[in-house]
């Protein structure tokens, strides 16, 4: 059972290796064509060193725990619990910083590129939080006394909607459009029955 | 249509590359196959010749260039960065 509960943590801490040893040789190859006269690839460098740190501290961090969950010297394994937030931040951060490098660096060489990326990309990140929002909102109706299931469904149907949009932007299947057209109406006219249908 | 970039980095392998086709290259054979024009050629061979990747030999008063031991090393390790660059989406 304790393996069961062990397992996923397991599989992170191998992938995180994996990605440790990827992440360490493009840094050093980036530094190698930096010294070879590629002065921008200092940034893929620095980009790929950043996310080397993060998976670094991911598998310290959970082996740590793992380890003390083993020894038992703690008797809940909570990887997420508050104490140990900053670990999951300082990652996070660090991998933000990584991709965030690496997209400004491919712009940057492909500079025609910019308008067909930046637009899109805030155009899906702008859907995907709007779906993160409903999502809270949702959670927030569903705990309420009045919870509405008209209100409940017209707001999933909403997100969906986003997040479907979203997904069609980057896929680009041709059956997103249509899907997110039909749970948009469904939503909305969920919502637009509140109102009319309100004595 | 748009022309492809060619990195710093890709003109020296293609330049070693040239050299290494014919064993023996003159400086017009090089601008031929490796495709650069002799005014940018120029300032590249200088640096490959300075560090020792490149030597020059002469046939029968013609100038040749050869890579050396130590210029084959770099046009192997090159060759494997670069396609580790491409299939990551930055073509060198």
């Amino acid at each position: 059972m304790t393996f069961l509960v062990l397992l996923p943590w397991l599989i992170i801490i191998l992938a995180d290796i994996l990605g440790l040893i990827f992440a360490s040789g493009i840094t050093y190859l980036s530094l190698r064509l930096y010294r070879l006269g590629e002065r921008n690839f200092i940034i893929p460098a620095l980009s790929w060193f950043s996310y080397a740190i993060a998976l670094l501290i991911e598998i310290f961090y959970l082996s740590m725990i793992i380890s003390s969950y083993a020894l038992e010297e703690i008797i809940f394994f909570e990887p997420f619990a508050p104490q140990y937030q900053i670990f999951w931040l300082t990652s996070s951060l660090l991998s933000l910083i990584c991709f965030f490098g690496l997209l400004a660096f491919y712009i940057w060489r492909e500079k025609s590129a910019y308008f067909l990326i930046i637009i899109p990309l805030i155009k899906v990140s702008i859907d995907l939080a709007i779906f993160l929002i409903l999502a809270v909102l949702i959670g927030i109706l569903m705990k309420s006394e009045t919870r509405d299931k008209t209100a409940l469904i017209g707001f999933s149907m909403l997100a969906l909607s986003h997040v479907t949009i979203a997904l069609e932007k980057v896929f680009l299947t041709g059956y997103g459009l249509p899907i997110s057209s039909i749970l948009r109406f469904i939503g909305l006219y969920l919502l637009f029955r509140i109102i009319w249908k309100v004595e | 249509m748009r022309r492809k970039y060619r990195s710093h980095v890709g003109i020296l392998l293609d330049i070693l590359r040239a050299i290494d086709s014919e064993g023996r290259a003159t400086i017009s054979r090089i601008i031929l196959i490796a495709n650069i024009p002799y005014e940018r050629l120029k300032p590249y061979l200088e640096k490959l010749l300075r560090e020792g990747y490149i030597r020059e030999v002469f046939e029968s008063e013609k100038k040749l260039y050869e890579v050396t031991e130590k210029g084959y090393k770099l046009m192997h390790e090159l060759q494997m960065i670069k396609r580790v660059f491409d299939r990551l989406g930055f073509p060198l």
